[in-house]
């Protein structure tokens, strides 16, 4: 065979395989995932006993149903909520005990993602009852997941707060009472932040304290403030 | 039937199934409309941001709304009083991007941050974070984000342009 047509012949099959690669890569990458499905739909009203939890509870549920969605199921974040919490959202409900002062909570959300499915779970519990769970979006390798217990529970967490920063008390934002949430900073470090206030001179301020998620130790405390219409949580 | 109808008046019978009817239906449509509130709102997107009012790590699936007690046109806004990890459903699936580039649709959103306290955006106004993912060669910044924060992507991801793209519109939402 001629030598220059057998380099054609060659040419020919590398470029016509990297356009039909490249072709390809671009018919799949048009290809959108819509995962969205509800599982277990919240009832319009609530009518449950009250039961606050703490957040070893919470995860306990959570793994329990996490464990029947999916044998790869990882946790993104477990985080303490005020909806569907009377004792937070309505008028002189606020029983102290429930708002997190001992450590526990009514609601309580969960995110957690499963390679398998490629899907994300998300998950509420409201007095001591996964009440809605949902998968949408998909499993995303750029978000950190939490492996294994947090170091300790949330009404050890609010004493250890209150023992770094005595005048740390409820919140005086949009939350209501004492927040906990399980959650990956954006430097990789699993924490388990307790979110309340501080006062900052004459001002009492939304502030978190932070707590490595393995070991208990405090790594950061924060308060958030808004200044010039720009609000930032801040070290303190 | 037939014989009672005979002894009735056939057209006063008509109007009373249709009243009860009626009736009935709106009742159940109002008991719907309460149990999924339904808004029409501005609804925005943004991207790049680290950690909201709620001291929560942001995420693809969380929205900001205006904070308690904000004044649209002399009007407080009610869903500034909405609790956090109230949970929004889209009309239409928000198209995002993961980590990769991977395109996907998500539709519910859960509110952990605060935004726009001076309502330019109008009642019921929602923002939808796009994520943070970016490639080393775009700047970490983002057209309102103040605290842009972002972390590395691959195959060309760019939230920030994710949002951009999503812009301003009127959408809608259940609650």
């Amino acid at each position: 065979m001629n030598k220059k047509l057998l380099i054609a012949v060659i040419m020919g099959l590398v470029v016509g395989s990297l356009v039909f690669y490249v072709n390809s890569s671009l018919v799949e990458s048009q290809h959108v995932i819509n995962n969205y499905n509800v599982l277990i739909e919240k009832p319009p009203v609530l009518e449950s006993e009250a039961k606050a939890i703490t957040l070893y509870e919470a995860w306990d549920i959570t793994q329990a149903f996490a464990r029947e969605w999916s044998d790869d199921a990882a946790l993104i974040s477990l985080t303490s909520a005020d909806v569907d919490d009377p004792d937070a959202t309505e008028p002189g409900q606020d029983s102290r005990r429930w708002l997190g002062q001992d450590g526990r909570r009514r609601s309580w959300q969960a995110v957690l993602t499963s390679p398998g499915l490629n899907k994300q779970l998300f998950l509420q519990i409201t007095d001591g009852v996964v009440v809605d769970a949902l998968e949408d979006g998909i499993h995303d390798p750029g978000i950190p997941t939490l492996a294994g217990e947090p170091a300790m529970d949330s009404p050890e967490a609010i004493g250890q707060a209150k023992s770094i920063k005595p005048n740390f008390s409820m919140s005086v934002g949009r939350g209501k009472g004492y927040h906990f949430i399980l959650q990956t900073t954006i430097s990789g470090k699993p924490v388990l932040s307790v979110v309340g206030s501080h006062p900052v001179g004459d001002v009492q301020l939304p502030a978190v304290i932070e707590f490595d998620q393995k070991t208990g130790q405090p790594v950061n405390t924060q308060y958030y403030i808004t200044n010039g219409g720009v609000s930032k949580w801040k070290d303190f | 039937m037939e014989r009672f109808l005979k002894h009735t008046d056939k057209a006063r019978f008509i109007v009373i199934c249709l009243i009860v009817a009626s009736t009935v239906y709106a009742s159940l449509s109002f008991v719907s409309t309460v149990r999924a509130a339904h808004y029409t709102a501005t609804v925005t997107g943004y991207a790049f941001g680290y950690k909201g009012a709620s001291g929560q790590v942001l995420q693809q699936w969380h929205f900001a709304n205006h904070p308690p007690g904000t004044q649209c046109g002399g009007q407080r806004d009610p869903s500034g009083d909405w609790p956090w990890g109230t949970k929004i459903v889209m009309d239409n699936p928000v198209p995002q991007r993961d980590q990769l580039n991977n395109p996907y649709t998500r539709r519910a959103f859960y509110l952990y941050d605060n935004g726009d306290s001076a309502c330019t955006q109008g009642m019921y106004w929602a923002d939808l974070h796009f994520g943070r993912y970016k490639m080393w060669w775009y700047t970490c910044a983002c057209p309102g984000t103040p605290n842009p924060a972002c972390e590395p992507g691959w195959n060309g991801v760019n939230n920030c342009q994710d949002a951009t793209n999503f812009g301003t519109g009127t959408r809608g939402y259940t609650k």
